[in-house]
């Protein structure tokens, strides 16, 4: 697993459901991005990271909640494994190495 | 109504709902609906609908799209199997059937095929040259410098042009000469005619063919170096290295030396420059005398030039043309330059080079015709393929009743198409293969049969497209009927619309007879041109050209002395000189007269010999005595145009002439030109004195008049023996010009060459289209019959013999086949006349006979669908009436 590279988009999205633990959907995942980084993005483009994802192991799935205002329609409601986690933290390790091997700017 | 616009656009929803897969369709779209709920209350109805589509529109992406892919295979493997497996019984079943179907498919996809593979090979020439875009080939046109005339334009040019230009033209950054000629390459024992190519160093940097073995910036510097092509080093070398190994090349008279110093991967395919071996420029001199090495004159071998950038490219002809006058004397021709790019030399027609090349305008002809063959061909398929599946209507309906969907029917007719598309593709693929070369010889091209995953890719692409269409065709047509209906054999709906195919048949019908008709009066045509009587014999007549004399005495006595010795030879019936020569046209002279106008008149110069070795008849008066300065010979053509009545009488009517000359005698008209223009007033005269002060302006290829051809008669008997006799007594009598002769006859027809070519094609269309025609009317015919059934099986059974049946049967198709003579017969008129007119000399079109050919391909072809309405006349009354 440590071949696959995630994309910035895949690990944002893969990071945000990890946050949103066990309530991440699409247009939550959707909402949460835009509040906390303040950066729209689109649900189909959610969407189609998220299967993705769970193609390589990195979240699964399971329908659950029908509301009427779905028209009765249950969610998908998508949850990080534990392989997703170990592929968080080796993105965080490798970054935090690069950083520190860049040269610091004195004021 | 109001509800509508508040929700979500239900088309959108259908959409998505068509394309998602199920399992995630619900997660999908419950989240996109939920999305469009907040977009409504916080922008409005319109804007969250508009939100809502364009979601979904993003949401069609590859990585939705094939995860349906997986779950639909796994779903309709077992059915598709079915489905084969009827649709092979069926054809099976149906085999007659079945054979002309796949056959007619065949030779659609075939031609097709050849067609855009020509058309790919041929705009492939030269496109892996990766300066291609600033690489020129150089070409002139002479211009006498007496006469203004101007010659011909060729791009085969002379040594020294692209090595001055260079030199003198600073945008220019490379050139390269290309010559090539015979040779000689002897390996130990090995020997064998080679042809041997020279070329400057930089023509490896400015061209890119792949050097597999040697460094192409050095390769040609050694001057006994030579690069072999792949073919030629497995040749002499085999799978050994040939780098530095040495061979033996015989050129004309010297033997060299070289040392193999590369190896090239020549493209021949695709390059318009085909290369065997390649040595540096230099060994060129050991085929070509000095002189030429020198000399602006003479036309020998290919210029290339590399520009650096295309600034100035339009001025460049101009400065070329200024730099050239500057380096040739006077005494040469004038010069103009001009170059062609690259890319474009295969497709140019007007300025030729050594190189091979296509008249563009075949392309699109030919394109346009495969367009035409594919739609005919689809259509038949069609038709032919939902005739037969009428009679599976029971079937359908019965499937349709055990639950089958529309969509899995359409299927299967697709699966049904799709085996028969295939098959008729491996055939068609097996008849290209095998007509390659002719289709090849057919529009005078060199293709190359090739199936490379290109081709491959072609192929599937069609023959998945033909399927779906005609699946999709069939099904539109027969599932309209209801269920029950199909049960019941009752037809409806889209059958009724018969004028769709009678349209087409009277087409595909007209358009074959047209083809016939052109045929038939093509060759006709070419059949009188090459009978008639030219006026002089053309045959066993030799042409030999005489070369270059300082002045008329010399050639005379060089004339004198050939005669004296070739009419050694019993075989030699008689000699003669002239100033032109048979294919080229002749010199015209101009005459200012009094009104101020100018008269042209034809012009030849010729000896004492010229009318009995021609064979020229004289109608009045007499040939050329001896020793007679002032006399002329004049043609019919030319005493009508004055409209005199007593030629021997008359002068040529001229403003200039300071010399009487004297009429001696007039000559019978002849072709001196192609058929293709009427004879023109002609003077014929031993010493061109006699008229030349009326001269006042001419237009000829050769200057100044002179006797430039011998003209030598064959007895009959065997021709080489004589051949041999004369090229030897040539070689001592005039050792420096070379011994070339030609056939008058063979270079009269080698004008025609491009008629004949057509009339081929169009002969080998008419079958192609009478055939697919045939097949269009079995198709229809197949339709009707399974249509009418019921009708003749009831009027079978009211007494109706087999005769009654196939009258009524054929009376419909008596009438659309006589529709389409009609209407093809004006149209033949039309495009043949126009032909036609570009001959003076043609046959005339005659009504009756195209009434007979008309006529004709009706009768044929109903008497050979009168078989088939036999049969059908012969079915069962019972089985068709029979209701279940």
């Amino acid at each position: 697993m440590s071949k696959d590279y995630l994309g910035e988009f895949e690990e944002l999205i893969l990071t945000v459901v990890g946050i949103l633990k066990e309530e991440a959907y699409g247009n939550v995942i959707v909402e949460t991005i835009a509040q906390q980084l303040d950066r729209k993005v689109n649900l189909s483009a959610v969407h189609i990271t998220l299967y993705r994802l769970e193609d390589k192991g990195l979240v699964k799935s399971e329908m659950r909640g029908a509301t009427s205002q779905r028209g009765g329609r249950r969610k998908r409601y998508f949850q990080i494994t534990s392989a997703g986690i170990a592929q968080l933290q080796k993105i965080q390790e490798q970054r935090h190495k690069l950083w520190q091997l860049l040269p610091k700017f004195n004021a | 109504m109001k509800r509508k616009k508040l929700s979500p656009p239900q088309w959108a929803i259908r959409f998505l709902e068509w394309f998602c897969p199920p399992e995630l369709l619900e997660g999908i779209l419950g989240d996109l609906l939920e999305a469009f709920d907040q977009d409504f209350v916080a922008l409005g109805p319109k804007k969250a609908r508009r939100k809502f589509t364009l979601q979904v529109f993003r949401l069609f992406h590859p990585s939705i799209l094939f995860r349906n892919h997986l779950n639909y295979s796994i779903m309709n493997t077992a059915i598709i199997r079915n489905h084969l497996l009827v649709a092979w019984r069926q054809m099976l079943k149906h085999r007659s059937f079945s054979m002309i179907n796949i056959l007619g498919l065949s030779l659609a996809i075939a031609f097709i095929f050849l067609t855009l593979l020509f058309i790919q090979q041929e705009t492939a020439y030269d496109q892996f040259h990766a300066k291609r875009d600033r690489i020129y080939r150089l070409y002139h046109t002479t211009i006498n410098t007496e006469t203004g005339q101007r010659g011909n334009t060729s791009a085969v040019t002379s040594v020294p042009l692209g090595q001055v230009l260079a030199e003198e033209i600073p945008v220019i950054q490379r050139y390269s000469r290309l010559a090539s000629s015979s040779g000689i390459i002897r390996k130990g024992e090995m020997l064998s005619r080679e042809t041997i190519s020279f070329s400057d160093t930089d023509f490896l940097r400015m061209f890119d063919f792949p050097m597999l073995a040697g460094d192409r910036n050095s390769a040609l510097d050694d001057p006994n170096a030579i690069i072999l092509s792949t073919e030629l080093a497995k040749k002499y070398f085999g799978d050994t290295d040939p780098l530095q190994e040495t061979l033996e090349i015989s050129l004309n008279d010297s033997l060299i030396q070289v040392v193999v110093t590369g190896v090239i991967d020549p493209l021949k395919e695709n390059s318009s420059i085909q290369l065997d071996c390649i040595l540096p420029f230099e060994q060129y001199g050991a085929i070509i005398p000095p002189k030429m090495f020198t000399s602006f004159n003479f036309g020998v071998v290919e210029n290339y030039i590399e520009i650096r950038d295309h600034a100035s490219v339009h001025q460049l002809p101009t400065i070329m043309t200024t730099a050239v006058a500057k380096s040739t004397t006077t005494s040469e021709d004038h010069l103009e330059i001009g170059m062609q790019a690259l890319d474009k030399i295969h497709f140019d027609t007007r300025v030729l080079g050594n190189t091979p090349y296509t008249n563009p305008q075949k392309l699109y002809i030919l394109l346009a015709i495969a367009l035409l063959v594919l739609v005919v061909a689809l259509i038949n398929f069609i038709t032919l393929s939902s005739s037969q599946a009428l009679g599976r209507l029971p079937e359908m309906g019965l499937r349709q009743t055990l639950g089958a969907r529309t969509k899995q029917i359409q299927r299967q007719l697709m699966v049904e198409s799709f085996l028969i598309t295939g098959v008729a593709s491996v055939l068609a693929l097996l008849i290209a293969h095998s007509l390659c070369p002719n289709f090849g010889q057919l529009v005078d091209a060199n293709i190359q049969f090739k199936l490379g995953w290109l081709q491959l890719a072609g192929v599937l692409a069609l023959i998945f497209t033909l399927s779906i269409i005609s699946g999709f065709g069939q099904g539109l047509l027969l599932l309209r009927h209801q269920t029950s209906q199909s049960l019941k054999r009752q037809f409806s709906g889209p059958f009724k619309r018969q004028w769709f195919n009678e349209g087409l048949l009277v087409f595909q019908f007209a358009l074959s007879i047209i083809l016939i008709l052109g045929a038939f009066h093509v060759q006709q045509q070419l059949k009188y041109i090459q009978e008639k009587d030219l006026g002089f014999e053309e045959e066993r007549l030799l042409e030999l050209p005489l070369g270059d004399s300082p002045d008329q005495v010399t050639m005379r006595q060089k004339v004198e002395r050939l005669k004296e010795e070739l009419l050694r030879n019993k075989q030699v019936l008689s000699i003669t000189s002239g100033m032109n020569n048979i294919a080229d046209p002749w010199t015209e002279l101009f005459f200012k007269q009094e009104d101020g106008n100018e008269v042209s008149l034809y012009f030849n110069q010729v000896d004492l010999d010229y009318l009995a070795t021609m064979g020229i008849r004289l109608v009045e008066g007499k040939s050329f005595p001896p020793q007679m300065k002032n006399g002329i010979l004049v043609n019919e053509a030319l005493v009508k145009y004055f409209g005199w009545t007593d030629p021997l009488t008359k002068q040529i009517p001229g403003v200039n002439f300071s010399e009487s000359h004297e009429i001696i005698g007039v000559v019978e008209d002849f072709h001196f030109s192609s058929l293709h223009q009427k004879v023109e007033p002609l003077i014929l005269a031993i010493d061109p004195s006699a008229i030349s002060s009326g001269i006042t302006g001419l237009s000829t290829y050769v200057w100044p008049p002179n006797l430039y051809q011998l003209f030598i008669r064959i007895g009959p008997g065997d021709i080489t023996p004589v051949l041999q006799f004369l090229e030897d007594q040539w070689q001592s009598i005039s050792p420096d010009t070379p011994f070339e002769f030609e056939f008058v006859d063979q270079s009269l027809a080698a004008k025609y060459i491009e008629e004949k070519r057509w009339g081929k094609i169009i002969s080998l269309s008419s079958w192609f289209g009478i055939l697919i025609a045939w097949l269009g009317l079995f198709a229809l015919m197949q339709v009707t019959i399974r249509r009418r059934s019921k009708e003749i099986g009831i009027r079978k059974v009211l007494g109706a013999s087999s005769l009654n049946l196939i009258g009524l049967l054929s009376g419909r198709y008596l009438q659309l086949l006589t529709f389409s003579a009609l209407v093809a017969c004006p149209v033949a008129w039309h495009l043949l006349k126009r032909w036609l007119s570009s001959f003076n000399y043609r046959i005339e079109l005659t009504p009756w006979l195209f009434g007979i050919i008309g006529i004709g391909v009706i009768l044929l072809t109903l008497v050979i669908f009168s078989w088939q309405s036999f049969i059908a006349s012969r079915m069962n009354p019972v089985k068709a009436i029979q209701v279940e």
